[in-house]
């Protein structure tokens, strides 16, 4: 069973997608802070991170960067209402990125992509 | 005839003749000048041992020996003073010092004469008459020795110093010819008398070997340089020849035809008589001939120099006739060329003066010149710098611009995400929610699907009008690659097709055989879109064409419907942003208004254009181009 955490400050969206996920076969924890968030994954092994880029505390880009230095072995993706070029877009695959998927998503979209990336 | 008087008689007119030769040859040359004297006392010196061998009478023996006593005298100064002249020694530059190197000589000569205190009385000899020494004979030898001594010892030393390979021989060479006959004369009259033995004086006998040996140093090592100059020697000649003539003539005249009978020893008084006044007549000849060609030398010497330049010369000749006459005019001539020269030199000065001028002048300009253009220069840096200046303040603006740019951008970002975060929050409650559905009631999903609905629709609108924004906050980048028209439109079509099948819609694609674009795939896929949807949105039976060709460097695309048709006062205004032509139709056909306004700057963004033809009630043709570079 591939676990994922969910890092979402806006609980209403992260409660959603918790379901959606679940319901679709992948057990999801949510987070609501990078903090927690950061706790969490000291705690449990996941296998996909995904992550809001505007946190409270700090970014999902800062979160990315020091899962990637602390070595944390798991497949990343951001989930954000901003916009991505595509050349932005193959910078951050490039940087160990699985996917960026933009705010709103479409229900179908969101687990084709999870199922994609934990293939 | 005495056979011992044959020896002093060569040796007088040995040196008699060098003497000529050298005062003849080489005239107002000191050591010349010297040397022939010198020779010349030499001579006197023999002539009187001479006369004194052959004398008749002890008492003609005294009166000649006083020949000989000043030959004597002389030939020891004079040796000196040659030894001096020729070492360049400083002493003799002093007249007074010459006086005093005389003062011996001259006062053993009033010597000789005021008594017998050199010569005391004549003896017989076995050579004929001998002269017997007075008291000052032996101060008198002394002087002599010591005088060609100290000569002797000038000449060494100026030898051991010279380093002319010339001068040292020539200075051996005199040492040797000077060394013998003293040598002889103090064995001769000191060493052997002393030891009893009594021969004849050789020193002026000897001295035939020094005139040997001079000429042959003349000769080898150029001394005494002997150069032509034959108007003294005619001159001499001629006075002696007159001054013979006229003592031959006289004693012709008095012994033969006047008959006059002369004493007893007379004629043997007449013919040492005859060779003194020739000697005599030689020496005053001398005289006479070197005060005619001297001055001649002296303007000889100055137009010499007057030729090399010397405009400075000036010929002191006070012999109040022709020569100073011409030495006068030479002088004129001398100073008028000195006057001359000097005026081409204040000519040549001033001309330098002119040239200079120019040459300041022109310097000046050229300065002028360069300080305009350096001062043009210095503007130049002065406009650079200000407008490097602008530069930074441009540079500054720019950077304030950027700042209020990233702040746009910032904002946008800021608002995108505050809009984005509900509806997402919404969609996938939506979505939830959908999941859930088969326990709904009618109502229920009726207002599921109306949220659906309304969902979609406030999410189509906040990404137009997000991008429009952006757009218009230039955060709008085409990311370019080369586009395949025909597989795009195609790819339009079927997403599409739902829409168009739902309303029973034909929609034919028209495209010929185009080439790849350089275009932003995605943007160029929502220019299509956004026209086919709004020509499915418009029109409600017939059929939708898209047409694609090429039009020179461009494709062009057409998107035909047989739709409601725009009336052409509305046409303006269509792509002006949420602009719709009837606010009823607006909520009929749900749209944000910004389709067309955006597919309008997409367009232009590419390089390309977009217009509209249309009919009411016919349909409308939406085109636009799209560079194929």
């Amino acid at each position: 069973m591939k676990k994922i955490l969910y890092i979402e400050d806006n609980e209403d969206t992260a409660a959603a997608v918790k379901i959606i996920l679940t319901h679709a076969g992948f057990p999801t924890e949510i987070a609501l802070t990078g903090k927690d968030g950061l706790k969490k994954i000291k705690k449990n092994k996941f296998d996909l991170i995904l992550l809001d880029i505007m946190l409270p505390d700090m970014s999902g880009w800062d979160i990315f960067t020091k899962l990637r230095k602390n070595k944390i072995k798991a497949k990343y993706a951001f989930l954000s209402a901003i916009p991505v070029s595509k050349e932005r877009l193959k910078e951050l695959k490039r940087a160990g990125v699985s996917d960026y998927i933009t705010k709103p998503f479409e229900k179908k979209d969101l687990i084709e992509r999870v199922k994609k990336m934990l293939k | 005839m005495n056979m011992y008087a044959i020896f002093p008689l060569i040796a007088f007119l040995l040196n008699f003749i060098l003497s000529c030769y050298v005062f003849y040859k080489n005239p107002k040359k000191k050591i010349n000048d010297i040397y022939s004297l010198f020779t010349l006392s030499l001579s006197v010196w023999a002539l009187g041992h001479f006369f004194v061998f052959t004398a008749s009478s002890p008492h003609m023996a005294m009166l000649w020996d006083n020949l000989s006593k000043i030959g004597a005298s002389l030939v020891a100064v004079f040796l000196l003073h040659f030894f001096l002249v020729f070492s360049g020694n400083k002493y003799i530059k002093n007249r007074r010092n010459i006086a005093v190197l005389y003062s011996p000589s001259i006062f053993f000569i009033l010597l000789n004469f005021s008594g017998n205190f050199l010569s005391k009385e004549a003896g017989v000899a076995y050579w004929g008459y001998k002269i017997i020494p007075g008291v000052m004979y032996f101060p008198f030898s002394f002087f002599i020795i010591a005088y060609s001594v100290t000569g002797m010892f000038i000449c060494y030393k100026f030898h051991l110093n010279m380093e002319s390979v010339k001068k040292k021989n020539q200075a051996k060479l005199l040492i040797f010819a000077v060394v013998v006959p003293i040598i002889g004369g103090i064995l001769t009259q000191f060493l052997l008398p002393l030891m009893g033995i009594e021969i004849m004086p050789l020193t002026p006998t000897l001295t035939t070997f020094t005139s040997i040996v001079i000429a042959y140093a003349m000769k080898k090592y150029e001394l005494l340089t002997p150069s032509m100059f034959s108007i003294r020697k005619k001159l001499t000649l001629t006075f002696l020849l007159f001054i013979s003539i006229v003592s031959i003539s006289s004693l012709v005249i008095e012994n033969i035809i006047l008959g006059v009978h002369l004493a007893y020893g007379a004629y043997e008084f007449i013919i040492p008589l005859i060779v003194v006044m020739t000697v005599a007549g030689i020496l005053i000849s001398h005289l006479i001939a070197k005060s005619i060609t001297d001055p001649i030398i002296d303007l000889q010497r100055a137009t010499e120099r007057i030729g090399n330049g010397d405009f400075d010369v000036r010929i002191n000749l006070r012999t109040k006739d022709e020569m100073e006459m011409l030495g006068k005019s030479i002088n004129k001539m001398a100073s008028s060329l000195k006057k001359y020269k000097k005026e081409v030199l204040e000519e040549e000065r001033r001309r330098g003066e002119i040239l200079k001028k120019v040459v300041e002048e022109k310097t000046k300009e050229l300065n002028k010149k360069l300080k305009e253009e350096e001062d043009a220069k210095k503007a130049m840096i002065n406009i650079m710098e200000d407008m490097d200046d602008l530069n930074k303040e441009l540079a500054q603006k720019n950077k304030e611009l950027k700042d209020i740019d990233k702040m746009k951008s910032n904002f946008l970002n800021m608002v995108t995400h505050e809009l984005k975060t509900p509806l997402t929050a919404i969609s996938a409650h939506l979505d939830v929610l959908d999941d859930l559905k088969s326990n709904f009631t009618k109502q229920q999903l009726a207002s599921l699907d109306a949220m659906k609905r309304n969902k979609n629709q406030l999410k189509m609108l906040i990404s137009n009008i997000l991008e429009v924004a952006r757009m218009e906050a230039g955060k709008f980048e085409l990311s370019k690659s080369k586009v395949d028209l025909k597989s795009l439109i195609d790819e339009v079509v079927s997403e599409l097709q739902i829409l168009s099948k739902k309303k029973g819609l034909k929609i034919i694609t028209k495209v010929g055989r185009i080439p790849k674009i350089n275009a932003d795939e995605m943007r160029v896929k929502e220019i299509i879109t956004n026209l086919v949807s709004n020509a499915i949105k418009f029109t409600e039976k017939g059929y939708i064409t898209i047409e694609a060709k090429r039009q020179g460097k461009c494709i062009l695309v057409r998107v035909i419907d047989t739709g409601i048709g725009i009336p052409k006062d509305k046409v303006g205004n269509l792509f002006k942003k949420f602009y719709q032509i009837d606010s009823s139709l607006n909520r009929r056909y749900s749209g944000t208004g910004l389709g067309l306004s955006i597919t309008k700057k997409l367009v232009e963004a590419h390089g390309g254009e977009i217009g509209v033809e249309s009919e009411v009630g016919k349909g409308s043709t939406f085109w636009f181009t799209l560079p194929i570079k």
